[in-house]
């Protein structure tokens, strides 16, 4: 419990300030942008017409559902989606790699506790920070699409794609921070992974493979299939489990069982 | 008298690489065992596999008579371990940092921390990043002692304390002794150890070559002998020098025996300067070993 107290109050300024950016974004998208998309329909696909199609898709930007309230969140999913994983490899990168950054691994390790109570404790205190996060995006979130006539269950289930893809995010970066000998700079690297995984996502856009999607996290619980079929595409959200499964398990695997580096 | 720390054929490889090989060490109740060897010779990883902080390849490690690693928890709520090097989280207060290691204790270390702060004569109040090396040193102190382990392992502790700090730091020590603590002490200078433990354990190459008592270590101490002379030297030799070399007009030996015979040899010229110091461990290696 001290550990989890220890990081929850070590992250607590960083993740308000996380919580708070996403949903000043999703506001800035549904209450900002989309009236003026509603309003300048034609405006907006003479402009897009005039772009090569591929640069469109490239920015998450589907014309065919661009204009309804669901496309529009769809689209904006691709920036919301991409602070939403930087912030959740941040709180993994900050809470994994906590000890290794201040080279201080031996004061935490020769405690009286379990490693494997260690690992808990963090990862209870980034589920916390996440879940935490999330309900605040949901608050604003559901009532602005039922708003717009989306029913409830398609709503929550797309505001849940920004709780599960922070969730894969999440892992990997978990992982990457147990095998990592040091994390030289928590922010830096978590943007590393959001727009790795941003970059992806516009290659799905733009090749229109199935096959390359299975490659891009930010993907894996897309709200566009939410609006389009009522519920994620099945196998890349199994995907998106499988990463997470196994990525936390082959953490907390090494995070027991590897050797301390001295210092 | 039971073993506190007792390891047998205690075997540590980092991958290919060696770490210690059969290593055989026993530290008893209310003891304080020196453990020395140079630096790169295995006591630190001897340290850290008894801490479980690396895992070892092959041997048995027991404290209090449990396995290090099976009943980790357990033996870590009495034990203090002090490292070479303290490092903390930096954005933290010391009280923090010292509040958060109690935290992991079955019991109450105010009493003890605010005792140990003031006879170290620490700034509780002062941010980690802020402090100097000697200073972090006293944390590390602090948070080693603070909860009044039965065993204390310390791994090469006064680097960074000043001498006055050190002696200090010695009489905790010796106190948490008397008090029933047990002491592993590691350090790569024999005088540090010689004033405070009973025995020493010397460690080379990964391997415990010699465990002996500081009486017997008394009385085969030898010094480091330079002197240069104002005239040219014959060919030096004096009852007791080994190792003689001379060059540029300065003799350098290794003495073992009556320092008056010595004294009285060197009487006879007319010396420029003279330098009587410790040996290395590499000299005292050579000397004993060779």
């Amino acid at each position: 419990m001290n550990v989890c107290l220890f990081e929850l109050k070590a992250q607590g300024k960083g993740a308000v300030l996380w919580a708070a950016s996403l949903v000043g974004v999703l506001l800035a998208f549904l209450l900002g942008t989309y009236p003026l998309f509603q309003e300048d329909t034609q405006d907006i696909l003479r402009m897009l017409s005039g772009f090569p199609p591929q640069f469109a898709a490239a920015f998450g930007m589907d014309v065919s559902s661009l204009f309804s309230l669901g496309g529009f969140y769809g689209f904006a999913f691709s920036y919301i989606g991409l602070i939403g994983a930087i912030m959740a490899a941040a709180v993994a990168l900050a809470s994994f790699s906590r000890e290794k950054r201040a080279r201080c691994t031996d004061f935490l390790l020769t405690k009286p506790i379990r490693r494997r109570k260690i690992f808990a404790a963090k990862l209870a205190a980034g589920a916390v920070i996440l879940l935490a996060a999330n309900a605040l995006y949901a608050a604003c979130c559901i009532p602005i699409l039922r708003h717009g006539g989306v029913p409830g269950d398609k709503a929550a289930l797309a505001c849940l794609s920004l709780l599960l893809t922070q969730a894969v995010f999440y892992a990997m970066a978990v992982l990457f921070a147990t095998c990592s000998r040091r994390v030289r700079s928590v922010s830096g690297t978590a943007i590393g992974f959001g727009f790795a995984g941003f970059i992806l996502s516009a290659l799905v856009g733009i090749l229109k493979e199935d096959a390359v999607r299975f490659a891009a996290p930010l993907k894996y619980f897309d709200p566009a299939d939410v609006f389009a079929a009522g519920g994620y595409g099945a196998p890349y959200a199994a995907t998106g489990a499988a990463i997470i499964l196994a990525c936390l398990l082959l953490s907390a695997v090494l995070f027991c069982r590897k050797d301390a580096r001295a210092v | 008298m039971s073993a506190v720390i007792e390891t047998r054929k205690l075997t540590k490889f980092y991958g290919g690489a060696r770490g210690i090989i059969d290593v055989d060490l026993t530290v008893n109740e209310g003891e304080i065992v020196g453990f020395i060897g140079p630096n790169g010779a295995g006591k630190s990883t001897t340290i850290r596999t008894l801490l479980s902080l690396i895992y070892k390849t092959s041997g048995e490690a027991r404290i209090f008579g449990l396995d290090c690693h099976a009943n980790r928890v357990k033996i870590l709520q009495d034990v203090g371990y002090l490292p070479s090097e303290v490092f903390y989280y930096d954005n933290m207060r010391a009280i923090d940092l010292l509040k958060y290691s109690a935290s992991f204790y079955k019991k109450d270390c105010a009493a003890r921390m605010k005792a140990l702060s003031d006879a170290l004569e620490l700034d509780l109040t002062k941010k980690i990043e802020d402090m100097s090396l000697g200073n972090k040193k006293k944390v590390g102190i602090v948070q080693g002692l603070m909860h009044s382990p039965k065993l204390i392992i310390l791994d090469e502790p006064t680097s960074g304390l000043d001498p006055l700090m050190q002696r200090t730091f010695f009489n905790l020590v010796k106190a948490e002794n008397e008090r029933g603590a047990a002491v592993l002490f590691s350090s790569h200078i024999l005088s540090e150890v010689q004033n405070l433990c009973g025995r020493v354990v010397i460690i080379k190459e990964g391997r415990i070559i010699s465990t002996q008592k500081i009486s017997e270590l008394r009385e085969n101490a030898c010094k480091r002998v330079r002197f240069s002379a104002a005239e040219p030297i014959a060919p030096f030799a004096a009852e007791g020098a080994t190792d003689i070399t001379a060059e540029g007009g300065t003799v350098s030996f290794l003495f073992r025996g009556d320092c008056n015979r010595l004294l009285a040899e060197l009487a006879k010229r007319q010396l420029r300067d003279i330098d009587i110091s410790e040996p290395t461990l590499e000299e005292i290696f050579l000397y004993y070993y060779n």
